[in-house]
């Protein structure tokens, strides 16, 4: 390889294949290149069978510009020695790469097909929702008064602080969603709402009373129909207290009450946002906080716009302004249990959450019943008490319904995802985000040779997918690899309800 | 201007063709036509072998032939701007030596 062959080595070879002195070969090898070389020069072009062609190509003259100097200088005209190999001495020394072959690209086609199946995945959830947006949007518009009440106010408020328009649309946008998701028992207790003006004040109150009501028939799913019930209940039910409390509301009479309340408003819509599309994601979240910080800007700009035209109330600005952050600390949880809850009770029940929902509605009316439930409820009672408070304080003045189902909407969300952790989770082991709980061992199995996991989820639930409880329940680390004789114990599962 | 060249080659009758390079060799040599032309073979042989090997075949006083590699790149049609990816490849190269240079001119 890459070894100097000289003509005495060819001759050498030459002579070895032809039985030939090798002075004789080394001689005629000399003649050879000789003749070629004669010939090239009075006929241009040679020939050589196996070897290739030569050929004498004339350069012509062409100016040029010395590489040192920069002068411009011609070259002359010269002659250049070309030499072609014959396509079999060409072929054979170009074996090793023989098999390649000239390949048409079509412009840069992988690298953009690539990129084209990664985008399709993140615009398409967008687009849904968005799509969605307009449809919700014109119902409320059309429908609801109370919507259009409280878009009205909404770009007041803003106006007043520094808010901008686009934290206007995505208000109006929330309670588009919002209301989409109420159904027109709603719409009527919101209109009876708006007819006396001061069960803005009282509602969060309904809210806080609501509360075990809510919990007890609630399902994630059918939030909307409990809420729908709710308000319908608190607007009936607590008409004289609204008066009252509508009075003080009037008396203390802040301009910028209406900014928590669509603040909760928002942030209730969020959260049935949720709750509405099951699997909410990171970047959803993360949209919900950004407009909160947004609107607590607002909150801020607002007071200190109030606190000119309103001395009375600096204490209850200082009062709101210090507990947003937990308002938005809490929101954002309520937004987080959410996600997981409706994930997980509505991935696998969705025909069970419709009954409930029915359900709910009938046994939302009566208010008062289910004290049991308050158990449950108690955390959320507890953490809760901030945002009524709050809330209320903001909510003196006349809102539109919306504001006062907001509070109630949070604080029941609020609720429904408290239950499945406090109930259940420590006695057994559970499968996170599975539709059912684990209550207690339904029967002892040994695992005989042949039986897979999977085989006896079918045999005992009627179903493979009941196999992650199995796991779940005997701590399995590799589901794969079970050791025969293993005995098994089978989980007793329960639906889980609230 | 190849085709020039050999068009007047044929018109003129002097293109060097192997069969009268066979001729001019064995009358030099003083061979058969049918010993030179079985010379000629063994040596292209030869040379074909030792460039298969991509040894560098270096003849005085006329010229080297060399393997070279030359790397795949992409050309672009301009007519259809239609890119292709040229696979590598091992060409042989010519390489007259000087003196040989200086005859031919």
């Amino acid at each position: 390889m890459d070894k100097k062959v000289l003509l005495q080595d060819l001759a050498d070879g030459v002579a070895r294949k032809r039985n030939i002195p090798k002075k004789d070969a080394e001689n005629f090898l000399r003649v050879v290149f000789d003749v070629i070389g004669e010939f090239l020069q009075t006929d241009k072009i040679v020939k050589v069978r196996g070897l290739g062609t030569f050929k004498l190509v004339t350069v012509d003259s062409r100016e040029s510009v010395d590489v040192n100097t920069g002068e411009r200088i011609t070259i002359k005209e010269y002659t250049k020695v070309n030499f072609t190999p014959d396509p079999v001495l060409r072929d054979a020394v170009n074996k090793p790469f023989a098999q390649f072959e000239t390949v048409v690209l079509y412009d840069g086609t992988k690298l953009e097909d690539m990129e084209r199946m990664d985008f399709p995945d993140l615009p398409e959830p967008e687009a849904a929702e968005t799509g969605m947006v307009p449809s919700l949007e014109e119902r409320p518009e059309v429908d609801l008064p109370a919507t259009e009440n409280v878009e009205m106010e909404n770009p007041a408020n803003l106006s007043n602080g520094t808010v901008d328009d686009f934290s206007i649309e995505t208000a109006s946008i929330e309670e588009g969603w919002e209301e989409a998701g109420e159904e027109t028992p709603e719409n009527q207790a919101i209109r009876d709402d708006e007819t006396s003006l001061g069960e803005m004040a009282d509602e969060p109150e309904n809210v806080v009373d609501s509360n075990p009501v809510a919990e007890e028939g609630e399902d994630v799913g059918k939030e909307a129909s409990d809420e729908v019930g709710e308000t319908l209940d608190g607007s009936k039910d607590f008409e004289p207290e609204e008066a009252d409390v509508r009075n003080a509301a009037n008396e203390t009479g802040n301009p910028k009450e209406e900014m928590p309340a669509a603040q909760s408003l928002t942030s209730s819509s969020d959260e049935d946002n949720g709750m509405g599309q099951e699997p909410v994601q990171t970047e959803v979240r993360d949209v919900h906080v950004e407009k909160q910080q947004i609107e607590v800007q607002k909150v801020e700009h607002q007071t200190v716009n109030n606190q000119h035209i309103v001395q009375m109330l600096p204490k209850d600005d200082r009062k709101r302004v210090y507990l947003t952050p937990w308002m938005i600390f809490f929101l954002v949880l309520l937004v987080l249990a959410m996600m997981g809850i409706s994930y997980y009770v509505g991935y696998n029940h969705l025909l069970t959450n419709v009954e409930v929902k029915e359900e709910a509605g009938k046994t939302v009316l009566p208010k008062q019943e289910k004290a049991i439930v308050d158990k449950k409820s108690n955390i959320v009672v507890d953490s809760m008490p901030e945002k009524p408070d709050t809330t209320r304080q903001v909510v003196r003045d006349s809102l539109p319904s919306k504001k006062g189902e907001a509070p109630s909407a949070v604080t029941k969300a609020a609720s429904p995802k408290k239950n499945p952790v406090t109930s259940t989770k420590e006695v057994y082991p559970q499968v996170k985000n599975g539709a059912y709980e684990i209550v207690g061992t339904q029967e002892e199995h040994r695992l005989r040779r042949g039986e897979t996991l999977r085989g006896l989820a079918l045999r005992y639930y009627g179903s493979k997918d009941f196999t992650v409880y199995i796991v779940a329940y005997n701590k399995i680390a590799n589901p794969d690899v079970v050791p025969e004789g293993m005995v098994l114990k089978m989980p007793k599962l329960e639906l889980k309800r609230r | 201007m190849i085709l020039t060249f050999m068009l007047s080659g044929l018109i003129g009758g002097d293109v060097m063709n192997n069969k009268e390079f066979i001729a001019e060799l064995s009358r030099r040599m003083g061979y058969t036509m049918k010993d030179t032309s079985s010379l000629m073979s063994a040596l292209v042989t030869e040379m074909t072998a030792q460039l298969e090997e991509e040894n560098v075949v270096s003849v005085q006083n006329f010229g080297s032939f060399e393997v070279k590699k030359k790397q795949e790149r992409v050309v672009v049609n301009p007519a259809t701007q239609q890119r292709m990816l040229v696979p590598p490849k091992l060409i042989i190269s010519f390489k007259p030596t000087a003196s040989f240079k200086e005859k031919m001119q």
